[in-house]
């Protein structure tokens, strides 16, 4: 059982705060604004996902293992990276011919 | 921190975690699922069942035993969920019987990738019908996930407290927490209980396909019996709403149910407004 505590430990000391740069993104009537997000390589950051809509969204990505819903005029924090280069799909699982977008690393 | 250092520390626990459990329950039969960190979300409902045949014959499958558990899960808030189960098994050549109710709670703490590691807890009440043996089951499920690219693993480290019936007897032997006698003399059981704690693990890798192919690979191991399953599975989505999942399960030991073929079919619903 030390050892186990021992562990998290570890794991939990390296979870201070820090200061994560944020990205902004909104959806509406299902379409994400903006649709196309460049970020850093390798570098953890912050997506603030807002609701300015009616009805709720899902935010969805495979590649980010990411599928959380966000209320009307509601908003949730996704945390993200740090990522390598490449484009990251996502899209909203309750409107998803229309709400596309994609995380640019480069 | 260096993502390499982060991705160490991880693994150094899952090492940590494979080896310090001293005594393990054996394999839940009714569940075979190893649990991500995400609960349900606020106002969504899963209507879920698992079906399992499993079979001590290696060659030709007999004396096969039949499982199902049905789920009831609904998220409460962003961050807990509820679920009651009823299991049921059906021996062959034998009749269908009811076997226990459970109800869990879960939970998770922080955002996702907000820690190094993903973390949850899982709290399930177990009331079985064969309350003689055994008359409630407490489980404590701490969740661990961590992701890797597309890649995916999850730890579920358990302990289990069970009160269960004493043997009568001078066998000193505590009977199995599933109502099975553990020694191959016929028991009688008498009035008292005592709560006994085991410890579990199951663990899972898996790989993020695509939105309509997960694949995995889970082991579940219990060392009170000597029992390990390991079970190669895909998650399936099948529809908009309806995700399932199918499996086979090896036994790697004598004391393990041999082959399983296991099935889980999940039916989501966002109840939003009501």
């Amino acid at each position: 059982m030390k050892f186990l505590f021992f562990g998290l430990f570890l794991i939990f000391q390296t979870s201070h705060a820090e200061d994560l740069r944020t990205f902004a993104l909104s959806v509406k009537d299902g379409k994400f604004t903006p649709e196309r997000i460049e970020v850093p390589r390798d570098k953890k950051f912050k997506l603030e996902v807002k609701n300015d809509g009616n009805q709720s969204e899902e935010f969805e990505s495979v590649e980010l293992n990411r599928e959380k819903i966000v209320g009307p005029h509601k908003s949730i924090t996704v945390f993200l990276g740090p990522l390598g280069t490449g484009e990251y799909v996502f899209f909203g699982d309750f409107h998803p011919d229309t709400a596309r977008g994609k995380i640019v690393v480069k | 921190m260096t993502l390499f250092c982060q991705n160490l520390k991880f693994l150094f626990l899952v090492v940590l975690l494979c080896f310090i459990s001293p005594k393990v329950f054996a394999v839940e039969y009714y569940e075979l699922e190893v649990y991500g960190y995400q609960t349900a979300n606020l106002h969504e409902l899963e209507i879920e069942n698992t079906s399992s045949v499993s079979s001590d014959d290696r060659e030709t499958f007999t004396n096969r035993i039949f499982r199902s558990s049905m789920e009831f899960n609904y998220g409460i808030s962003d961050r807990w969920e509820l679920s009651t189960y009823l299991d049921y098994t059906k021996p062959v050549d034998d009749h269908a019987e009811y076997t226990a109710f459970r109800a869990h709670a879960r939970t998770y703490f922080a955002e996702k990738d907000q820690l190094p590691v993903d973390l949850g807890l899982y709290f399930e009440v177990e009331l079985p019908r064969n309350y003689r043996a055994k008359d409630v089951g407490l489980e404590i499920k701490p969740i661990l996930e961590k992701d890797f690219s597309r890649w995916t693993i999850r730890l579920n480290p358990a302990v289990e407290f069970s009160h269960v019936a004493v043997p009568v007897g001078d066998n000193s032997k505590v009977v199995d927490p599933d109502g099975d006698v553990i020694s191959s003399q016929t028991q009688d059981l008498s009035s008292d209980k005592v709560w006994i704690a085991e410890w579990g693990l199951s663990s899972s890798i898996s790989y993020n396909f695509s939105e309509y192919f997960r694949p995995h690979l889970d082991w579940h191991l219990g060392f009170t019996d000597q029992s390990s399953l390991i079970m190669p599975s895909v998650d399936l989505k099948l529809a908009k709403d309806i995700k399932a999942s199918i499996g086979a399960g090896f036994g790697l030991t004598p004391t393990t149910e041999n082959r399983i073929v296991m099935a889980r079919l999940e039916f989501e619903s966002f109840l939003e407004g009501r």
